[in-house]
């Protein structure tokens, strides 16, 4: 796969903390890497080193081969970024809006014209281009802010949590639009907290913490890395102290609990752990209500790797 | 052309306060000019005096008081000490000779007789004095070289009825250019007004940390984006100009068309230049466009009141004018002041004029290497 982008023990202090802490990953042509962290774990800070927007202490950073400095226009030419903080004018109505920073890059007017059409397009703020951006709602006002970073069509897009704060409908647009721009071949780096996320967008997820890289991989393979590979838990009233020191003898299981009417046991192995609780349910009559098998989470590897979770 | 034609779409925004400032000059400055609209007119008046003549009226003494008569009001009184008291006392006599007994021999004989005055004390009486002392001073010297009294009295009038032509070669229409000088002083607030408002809210606008990220990572170089800036707000200032002189036209006439009327004009030219530059400073310093509205009243407000752009500066204490010095709407409502005495740009009221203005250009280069030293600081990256 093409490396576009190349980090190298990239790191940036502020006075003696370390925000980030000798990062090194690469970013391939058309594929969405999540950065995922916690809040303060240096998700942001690594995304405006690459764009230049801070200076960094150590490391390297090339785009397409090239080093990205301030002055690297035709690096920048490329990108498109759509920041935390909804950035744009209060002055000026949506179409103007997205207009003025496609402008920023497409000088051609029919163009630019078509550009602003189709990014209101992607976003669907098309019926409120003649709004003002206070007249707009705060999924309305993050979907203008993702059209404002994208209108120009750009190769490689960072998302920075986009997603902060929005209804429901505008998440799924938004995801949506994300899932279109990579169709369409944009190479994406996509910073957020929620897991959920990552989890359908990411073909690739990089965890940090404290500004450091505690795991990377495919969704997958960073599930792999949990010691609990499924969770079932059971709505039931007839447990005794005798049934759950029985289960706990059961094939694979790692951890049993009970508490207010649900029995949660965790697997070490995937493989009919449902069969075998159901069985021994059904063996010693014991009745139950509901029943569900959970597989691990982003955030219960974020747990075991770093003992809280990823939403603290 | 896209910062460019945005500028103006953000500034159309602000439209109202625009329209608000720029009809406060008119309104003012129009009330100003209405007040200022009084001709002044001259009419000839005569001191009202009483002669109490002891001395026989032939001779020097006829002479006398037949000039006194040409010049004064002689009032007419009963000769007591009460009525000229009287009369003194409710101002209807402002000046009264005692010409003593044998006052033509003594002068004649050259004894240098006095002669009591009495007086009011005001305008009247020290135009009497004036007219009075005249021909005594005369008649003193003359009557050195001459024994001959009808040669002597005819000697005094050929000196006292001697007349000076005085050709005026310049004249300047004074209230013309007083309505001038009170509109384009009073401008001075509007323009400040609306520079600050306008290229102070526009320029946070662009330099808010959010959008000029976007901009900052974007492939337009910061050089282009800050000449495009740099042309919209001289499009701006130019316009703002054309309107204000327009106004000043309309408001006070054709006094505009006169060599005076273009100094103001020039004046105002250097004036928005600066004020423009001190806008583009404000602008770069202030976190929140809101702020523009705040630096409105401190600025512009301050400096109108401090500088004699609303009460003219005649009227204003020392120490308020010399705290003044440091703000350019001083030098600019000097210059107006000058202009408006000026009959002809030449000598000491060029000299100052020529100063005015290199200070108002001196206080634009300072707010533009002020400008330089913080957007240079801000577009540092940590």
């Amino acid at each position: 796969m093409e490396s576009i982008i190349e980090v190298k023990s990239l790191t940036k202090r502020y006075k003696e903390k370390r925000a980030v802490d000798d990062l090194s990953f690469d970013v391939y042509k058309g594929e969405i890497l999540g950065l995922l962290g916690p809040n303060g774990s240096g998700k942001s800070t690594t995304m405006n080193c690459i764009l230049s927007l801070l200076n960094f202490d150590r490391g390297n950073i090339k785009i397409y081969g090239k080093e990205m400095t301030p002055n690297a226009y035709d690096i920048k030419r490329k990108i498109g970024v759509v920041f935390q903080d909804v950035a744009v004018f209060d002055e000026l109505t949506v179409y103007d809006n997205i207009d003025y920073f496609c402008g920023l890059y497409i000088t051609d007017k029919k163009m630019k014209k078509k550009y602003v059409d189709d990014a209101m397009k992607l976003v669907g703020i098309e019926e409120y281009k003649k709004y003002f951006p206070k007249q707009l709602s705060g999924g309305l006002l993050r979907r203008l802010n993702i059209a404002c970073g994208i209108a120009h069509k750009p190769e490689i897009i960072f998302l920075d949590e986009p997603t902060v704060a929005v209804d429901p409908q505008s998440r799924n647009n938004i995801l949506e639009g994300i899932e279109t721009l990579r169709k369409n071949g944009a190479t994406i780096v996509y910073t957020t907290h929620y897991m959920e996320e990552v989890e359908i967008l990411c073909d690739r997820v990089i965890i940090l913490d404290k500004g450091k890289i505690i795991a990377s991989g495919t969704t997958d393979e960073l599930k792999e890395l949990a010691k609990t590979k499924e969770k079932i838990r059971v709505e039931t009233k007839e447990l005794g102290n005798k049934e759950i020191h029985e289960i706990k003898k059961l094939s694979c299981v790692e951890e049993v609990l009970y508490k207010d009417n649900i029995l949660e046991v965790m697997y070490t192995d995937e493989n009919n752990n449902l069969e075998n609780i159901i069985g021994y349910l059904k063996s010693n009559n014991i009745k139950y209500s509901r029943i569900f098998s959970e597989r691990p989470t982003l955030n219960d590897v974020f747990l075991e790797l770093t003992g809280k979770e990823l939403r603290d | 052309m896209t910062i460019f034609k945005t500028f103006f779409k953000i500034m159309l925004k602000y439209k109202f306060i625009i329209i608000m400032y720029t009809s406060m000059t008119i309104f003012f400055a129009g009330m100003g000019v209405q007040s200022n609209s009084s001709e002044t007119d001259f009419s000839e008046t005569k001191p009202n005096i009483y002669i109490v003549n002891n001395d026989e009226e032939v001779g020097i003494t006829k002479d006398l008081v037949e000039y006194l008569k040409q010049k004064c009001e002689i009032a007419e009184l009963e000769n007591s000490k009460q009525a000229i008291e009287d009369a003194m006392f409710y101002r209807d006599v402002d000046y009264v000779i005692y010409i003593p007994q044998n006052f033509r021999a003594d002068f004649i004989a050259r004894k240098n007789p006095q002669i009591e005055i009495k007086q009011t004390g005001n305008y009247g009486a020290e135009l009497a004095k004036m007219n009075f002392e005249r021909y005594l001073k005369v008649a003193q010297r003359k009557v050195l070289e001459f024994d001959n009294e009808d040669e002597l009295i005819s000697e005094i009038h050929k000196v006292i009825e001697r007349e000076t032509e005085v050709d005026l070669r310049e004249k300047i229409d004074t209230t013309k250019m007083a309505k001038l000088s009170r509109y384009f002083s009073f401008a001075s607030y509007s323009i400040l007004a609306i520079t600050i408002y306008v290229l102070a809210t526009i320029l946070a606008v662009f330099k808010e940390e959010k959008i000029s990220k976007r901009t900052n990572i974007s492939s337009l170089h910061y050089k282009k984006f800050n000449k495009s800036l740099f042309a919209a707000s001289s499009v701006f200032g130019v316009a703002l100009w054309v309107v204000f002189v327009v106004l000043a036209i309309i408001v006070t006439g054709n006094g505009v068309f006169t060599i005076n009327g273009m100094a103001y004009i020039v004046n105002m030219f250097v004036f928005i230049i600066c004020a423009m530059c001190m806008s583009v400073f404000i602008g770069n310093i202030i976190k929140d466009k809101n702020a523009a509205n705040a630096m409105v009243n401190i600025i512009a407000l301050g400096s109108s009141f401090l500088c004699g752009a609303f009460v003219p500066a005649q009227y204003l204490p020392d120490f308020v004018l010399k705290i003044a010095h440091v703000l350019p709407s001083y030098w600019y409502v000097n210059t107006n002041g000058i202009i408006e005495n000026c009959s002809n740009f030449s000598g000491e009221a060029l000299n100052t004029i020529l100063v005015n203005t290199a200070v108002l250009i001196g206080f634009s280069v300072l707010f533009m290497i002020l400008t330089n030293i913080v957007s240079s600081k801000r577009r540092k990256i940590d």
